[in-house]
């Protein structure tokens, strides 16, 4: 689709699909064959109408009745019919060339409004402070709960350190009771969180959080090397990628059943809404450290591409305006340098938004089955490739190619003649010398080039109105003047 | 001084949107009516270059997180909407979100969407009054086909959703300082009129409340039933031509009847903000267009034949560099064309200049035996469309409604005998006398009695008729000539306003200005029409624009003759 700025831009290149053809019989072959027709279509398209209109005039006996009088030969039809019929709308309005205002009269101004000619944009409410307000009271909530929970489950998960693993049950539970009391049996008789009554078939048990009653169905148990570095993450610094790259791994962090894996690792029974908190928690570890998906990356590499080529086509810019103007301040191989520069910053934009291209194909680290993801990451893709596509082609139509020699040359012998022309003029203005006689004279030309540049300067000083300036150079001119009457005299 | 533009309207709350969020990749969320709010004015490869790389519909965002990407959210403020976006903030894809609401936000609604960002992601929570189509800078509309619901009275959710739509477009203009016109044998005009006024009344307070503008916004509600002919006519100026006989919708114009369309020219976007030919040639009218299109086509010619001449580099170069431009023209091109002539096509075919002029005869002029031959003859033209026997048929019911030499049933049976009615088209004319008879109007749509008509009448007297096809003047143009020069009958036209006078308090300097005898004016004038609008009304008041009107029209839809049908039996069953 695109073409490029490197060399294959000089060779010849399709217009339309951008192949180089190797030389110029080749493209016109190729141009002809291939895209002549494609854009032909459209012309035939226009050709139908105008078939269909002069088909309709002969066919139709009653237009050409009607239209009688008519003598354009050309559209001679239902247009011409219906243009003779209906005068525009337009005639019922204006009766002269110029629309009147006549109903100005009736609309007053805003004085204001008048002076700008400007429509402004329109009303807005802001709901922010307030969001921001309830946001932060929820946050806070849930921040405190949080907090109070985690450091419960710090302790929790600390028990083996205090009592042995195979110690007495009795204490292992006296040293949960003593984190958080546990509500009485007796005092309960329905499970707190699905309110059914406790009975033969559903035991009484505690959540090791909050103490609250709950029935087995409403439990859920959480792993104690889970817990941990949940707390983990919480609490220490250090270290703390790692945990949390274990723990990105995670679907849940609690589950409905005892899970008997091989090393029978400790847990603790918790409650729903306890489970929800934790849950929670965790999502939000889990978002905070989602990484950048790999086409940020790409797409800040593009941005920062076009940065520089905007930045560096400014030099450019300035190097072929100076050169073309036939200064020699800057050399061809300064163009060529800027260039080279220019395409580098090109290149890197057009492979980079192609590989986004591949990764539309892709969609890596997609579920095969989630179409619909998977449909919104390569719009993503292809919008930004299309993005860059937009952005190159400004570039290349915005960035003219490296001047020939010869165009070189020529803007050289040009500035040369308009110089000598001006010089010529100059020399003739400067006072006690006689044009004629200075052709000759080889001393006085560098004078006269410094009287041409004070003049040069003065005409500069003079359109930004430094007129202390003008005086001194007016003074500059008048010394060199002198100096060269003589020299002449000599 | 610049017309207020509706389109501008809506594009200032768009960019400011885009340009609000600094971040790079941007992705905008809308839902079904904000994304042809939207797209009515931005094409997508506009937001394309604003960095705005994903479109999508709230109700159907992915699965997969993209939280480098930001997402501004535009959408309404409905129920299903609020809780689409509680869901998502309690599980964000997205890394941040700026949500705009096209209207007004109940408090425990921001209160709800609060407590559901628990992951601190939303960044902007803002109104902006953008809840209309923008279709031309002077017309818009609430995009609701039928609003009339059982025996012509409002259904809530259409109710809500006019005022709703209408006062955004009050605060989307920027005008605080509104008084209120309605067309007072419309209850359904009243019910809406007090609505808004306390509405916008109450919303200023919050909104614009130090804002010190005392210019003043004229506000016309007027009810189609008052006049029912307009939407019954065919139509010559090529925008209304299109919708009449093709039929727009949202900008997008479907091509797929016409024979031999290329699979691209299926459906194509005609907007007038994107498009230099249709922008100037909206309101031209048939015959001009036929002119301005060859123009357009040799215009177009003449680069095809530049173009095709490659025979040096420097030839190609100049190619690649008006590619773009020779492109885009080319599709213009082909597009117009493609209209121009399907139009051409079926106007030929179904004999419309006739049928048109019969229209305009039956409605401006005044000669029944004359008219009831040329309708006998229609009926037996197979030529003619039933559509078009339908329209005749109503333009007659309703202009000799109560003559006592009435022969419409006479014609219906005619009609019938040649099947050229339908059994469901019988009932639509009962049904629209019923809508838009007598009985419901308190002008005479036909009357040659305001000093307006009869200087129309008299000079046509004089000048003979210059165009037959457009001797109709829609009723809207006479009470806005008649407003402007304050000559609209309070007792037809009362003010909402009104009774604030009897209260000192509420007294302000508008109320005081009318008190001493003089008219205000207006810096603008908004008409809204319960049961939509025409393009040809849209064309009449963009010539009075064009004359230093300030008025923008809308309504609840952009109706053609078979929209038009829907509207008046949805009201009738």
């Amino acid at each position: 689709m695109l073409q490029t700025i490197g060399d294959t831009r000089e060779g010849f290149l399709c217009p339309q699909c951008h192949q180089d053809m190797g030389n110029l019989e080749m493209l016109q072959v190729h141009f002809q064959n291939v895209h002549m027709k494609q854009s032909s279509t459209v012309v035939k398209g226009i050709s139908l109408l105008f078939e269909f209109v002069s088909s309709t005039m002969s066919n139709a006996e009653q237009v050409n009745k009607l239209s009688i009088g008519l003598n354009s030969k050309y559209f001679l039809g239902l247009f011409s019919f219906a243009k003779q019929k209906l005068k525009s709308v337009q005639n019922n309005f204006q009766n002269s060339n110029e629309p009147s205002k006549i109903y100005s009269q009736y609309f007053s101004f805003d004085l204001h409004d008048y002076h700008s000619k400007k429509q402004y944009m329109g009303f807005t409410r802001s709901h922010y402070t307030y969001f921001q307000i309830v946001r932060k009271d929820k946050l806070h909530e849930i921040y405190t709960k949080t907090q109070q929970l985690l450091l419960r489950l710090e302790l929790l998960t600390n028990i083996n350190e205090q009592i042995p693993p195979n110690g007495n049950t009795k204490e292992r539970r006296k040293y949960e009771q003593g984190i958080i009391p546990w509500m009485e049996d007796s005092v309960v008789s329905i499970c707190s969180s699905c309110s059914a009554s406790f009975g033969f078939s559903r035991r009484k048990h505690h959540c090791r959080l909050d103490g609250l009653v709950i029935c087995n169905q409403c439990s859920r148990f959480i792993l104690f090397s889970i817990a941990r570095r949940i707390v983990d993450s919480n609490t220490s610094s250090t270290n703390n990628s790692f945990t949390i790259q274990q723990l990105m791994n995670l679907k849940t962090i609690t589950s409905s059943t005892i899970i008997n894996n091989a090393s029978n690792e400790d847990h603790l029974r918790i409650c729903m809404s306890c489970a929800r908190c934790l849950q929670n928690y965790y999502r939000q570890i889990f978002f905070k450290n989602i990484p950048k998906d790999e086409i940020f990356h790409y797409y800040e590499n593009i941005i920062q591409a076009k940065k520089e080529y905007t930045q560096v086509q400014l030099t450019y810019v300035a190097i072929i305006d100076s050169i073309l103007s036939g200064n020699t301040k800057y050399q061809i191989k300064d163009a060529q340098q800027v260039y080279r520069q220019l395409s580098v910053s090109y290149e890197k934009i057009d492979s980079t938004s192609k590989k986004l291209v591949a990764f539309a194909d892709k969609c890596p680290n997609i579920d095969e089955n989630d179409i619909s993801s998977k449909a919104r990451y390569a719009t993503l893709c292809r919008n930004i490739r299309m993005y860059a596509v937009q952005v190159l082609q400004n570039f290349s139509l915005s960035t003219r190619r490296v001047p020939t020699e010869d165009e070189i040359k020529q803007a050289r012998d040009a500035k040369q003649r308009s110089d000598n022309e001006l010089m010529g003029k100059v020399i003739l203005s400067i006072p006690g010398i006689n044009g004629k006689t200075l052709e000759l004279s080889e001393e006085l030309k560098p004078f006269i080039q410094q009287y041409y540049q004070v003049v040069q300067y003065m005409q500069q000083a003079k359109l930004a109105g430094r007129d202390d300036e003008v005086k001194l150079l007016e003074s500059n001119l008048e010394e060199l003047a002198q100096a060269m009457r003589v020299v002449h005299q000599n | 001084m610049a017309n207020l533009n509706v389109i501008e309207a809506v594009r200032f709350y768009v960019r400011r949107m885009i340009e609000d969020c600094h971040d790079n990749i941007k992705g905008l969320i809308m839902d079904k009516e904000t994304a042809s709010i939207v797209s009515m004015i931005y094409a997508q490869s506009e937001l394309l270059q604003k960095e705005v790389f994903l479109f999508e519909r709230i109700d159907s965002t992915g699965q997969k997180s993209l939280k480098s990407l930001s997402a501004i959210c535009f959408i309404r403020p409905t129920e299903e909407n609020l809780e689409t976006l509680v869901r998502e903030l309690h599980d964000p894809k997205y890394g941040s979100y700026y949500i705009y609401f096209s209207n007004f936000l109940q408090t425990n609604a921001i209160k709800t969407l609060a407590d559901a960002d628990e992951f601190a992601c939303v960044r902007v929570i803002q109104e902006f009054y953008a809840d209309y189509l923008a279709i031309n800078p002077h017309v818009y509309s609430l995009n609701i086909p039928t609003t009339y619901h059982k025996y012509y009275e409002w259904n809530d959710s259409v109710f809500h959703r006019t005022v709703q739509g209408l006062v955004s477009l009050i605060f989307s203009l920027r005008s605080r300082n509104i008084i209120i016109r309605f067309q007072k044998s419309s209850n359904m005009a009243r019910t809406l009129a007090d609505q808004i006024y306390s509405t916008v009344k109450t919303q200023t307070d919050s909104i614009a409340s130090n804002i010190n503008d005392t210019s003043q916004t004229i506000v016309l509600i007027v009810d189609r039933r008052e006049d029912a002919i307009t939407p019954l006519m065919n139509q010559w100026t090529y925008q209304a031509m299109v919708h009449e006989l093709i039929g727009i919708k949202n900008n997008r114009v479907n091509l797929s009847q016409v024979p031999g369309i290329k699979k691209e020219l299926e459906e194509v976007i005609m907007n007038a903000e994107h498009d230099e030919f249709y922008e100037t040639n909206l309101y031209s009218n048939f015959g001009d267009i036929a002119t301005n299109i060859k123009a357009l086509m040799e215009d177009f010619q003449e680069k095809h034949k530049n173009q095709s001449k490659l025979e040096s580099i420097s030839d190609m170069k100049t190619f690649v560099e008006t590619y773009p431009q020779f492109k885009k023209l080319s599709g213009t091109v082909s597009k117009h064309v493609t209209i121009v002539s399907e139009l051409s096509r079926l106007v030929g075919l179904y004999n419309l200049l006739e049928v048109s002029e019969i229209e305009q005869n039956l409605v401006c002029q005044s000669d029944h035996n004359d008219i009831v031959q040329k309708i006998k003859r229609l009926i037996h033209d197979d030529k003619v469309r039933r559509e078009d026997i339908l329209r005749i048929l109503c333009l007659y019911a309703l202009r000799y409604e109560h003559q006592s030499n009435n022969e419409l049933n006479a014609l219906k049976n005619e009609a019938q005998n040649r099947q050229r009615l339908s059994e469901k088209n019988i009932h639509f004319i009962p049904a629209l006398l019923n809508y838009g008879g007598q009985k419901f109007r308190q002008t005479n749509l036909f009357n040659i009695q305001t000093p307006l008509a009869i200087t129309r009448q008299f000079i046509r007297g004089l000048r003979g008729v210059d165009n037959v096809y457009a001797q109709h003047v829609p009723l809207i143009k006479d009470l806005l000539e008649q407003l402007l020069r304050g000559k609209l009958k309070d007792t037809f036209y009362p003010n909402v306003n009104a009774k604030d006078q009897i209260n000192p308090n509420n007294r302000n300097s508008a109320n005081q200005l009318q008190q001493q005898g003089q008219i205000i004016k207006p810096s603008e004038i908004i008409v809204y029409t319960i049961g939509g609008i025409t393009y040809e009304e849209s064309l009449h008041v963009h010539m009075m624009n064009k004359q230093g009107a300030r008025i923008i029209l809308g309504g609840s839809y952009v109706h053609n003759f078979s929209s038009f049908i829907d509207e008046v039996m949805a009201g009738a069953s």
